[in-house]
């Protein structure tokens, strides 16, 4: 147990004196930002099952970037990107049933099982990321962020913030009603690709952080909180980004107070922690709700906003 | 007869993806997935063709679930 645990004042003092933990600070702290903002719209659209194919993906376009030599992150925006929008464009035409989907997840993950072994089996030796290449990419590694990766992810995740502020207003009202959104000259189709390309991005992003098995987590559950916190959307959007920070924020220490923590583990455990408090706090609520029999939850995700015509248009 | 069927073409996967893993250097779980999706995909294929061929001919595929009496 490190000094931060015996003398806990101290310890948080002198936690930012590794310049890894730094480097894990500054990066997690925009990739939670990122991951809470574009989690919120995803659970809204009710697209997370999106977040799940894109963990594959990312698995799988990781790894073949290192199996062809180049670096990691260009087969991980690479792949993640590409095939968001794929999905994008096959949008609703793609009729694909469980059989597909399940065959095809599964045939992704084993191509990732091949890049890992030509990865390891012609750069054996190399020593370093070679041997936890896997393992690195499934559940992440924040801790062995460069100052350079750290500052790059930051201001990745940045632009996809901007993008949000931007785009969130209109993409707010396209995810809530398509229809009247349409109608009233707001451009839904491309709402939808740009918004797809961003979840793309805040994937690659979120793997680096925890991992490609684990990035769902960082995108569903910080917003599945502030949803069921807060009716009003724009306070739950941002609820959402300031759940994932905290989540971040508390992993990280978690992970420096105990080393056994993977940081991984910390930051998913306390957004998960976050998301069942939600259930608690929101438990009587709900109730005296159902039981008035006025205002039940609607059908989907969206039976729980609240919102006035102008906040949305 | 989809039962047997169905235990046929796992075996058959899983025995040729280990025939085929130990003759290369690459890893058994691609073998399994790779000839896993590519029957589903012939299979789906082979439906589809005969689909296109005309009404006789997919009047006499096997529907997707026959049920007894």
């Amino acid at each position: 147990m490190t000094v931060l645990v015996a003398n806990p004042f101290i310890g948080g003092l002198h936690m930012l004196d590794h310049p890894f933990l730094r480097y894990a600070f500054i990066a997690g702290t925009c990739i939670g930002l990122a991951s809470g903002l574009i989690g919120y719209f995803v659970v809204l659209r009710s697209q997370v099952f999106t977040g799940d194919a894109l963990s594959h993906v990312a698995f799988t376009g990781s790894l073949a970037a290192l199996a062809f030599g180049l670096d990691l992150r260009v087969g991980l925006y690479g792949a993640c990107i590409g095939f968001a929008l794929l999905m994008a464009f096959l949008g609703r035409r793609a009729n694909a049933d469980d059989t597909v989907i399940g065959s095809v997840f599964a045939w992704i993950l084993g191509l990732g099982a091949l890049f890992l072994s030509i990865y390891t089996t012609s750069r054996s030796g190399s020593g370093g990321f070679t041997g936890n290449a896997g393992v690195n990419v499934v559940f992440g590694s924040i801790f062995g962020l460069s100052s350079g990766q750290a500052v790059t992810d930051a201001v990745v995740a940045l632009v996809v913030v901007l993008a949000v502020i931007i785009i969130g207003r209109p993409l707010l009202f396209a995810s809530l009603d398509e229809a009247v959104a349409s109608a009233r000259g707001v451009p839904v189709r491309w709402l939808g690709y740009a918004f797809l390309v961003l979840v793309g991005i805040t994937a690659g992003e979120a793997t680096q952080a925890v991992g490609a098995l684990l990035l769902l987590g960082l995108l569903a559950a910080p917003a599945g909180a502030a949803q069921r916190l807060t009716p009003r959307p724009f306070a739950a959007l941002w609820l959402s980004a300031a759940i994932a920070v905290v989540s971040v924020w508390v992993g990280l220490t978690l992970a420096y107070a105990f080393p056994r923590i993977p940081p991984s583990f910390g930051i998913l455990s306390v957004a998960t922690a976050c998301y069942l408090l939600s259930f608690l706090g929101t438990a009587g609520r709900h109730r005296v709700v159902a039981r008035g029999g006025v205002g039940r939850r609607g059908s989907g995700n969206r039976g729980n906003l609240a919102i006035s015509h102008s906040e949305a248009s | 007869m989809e039962f047997p069927l169905t235990i046929t073409l796992a075996l058959a996967v899983t025995w040729l993806a280990l025939g085929a893993a130990y003759f290369s250097i690459y890893p058994v779980g691609f073998y399994v997935t790779s000839f896993g999706f590519a029957a589903y995909a012939l299979a789906a294929a082979g439906r589809a063709i005969g689909g296109w061929t005309g009404s006789r001919a997919s009047a006499n595929m096997t529907p997707l679930v026959a049920v007894d009496g």
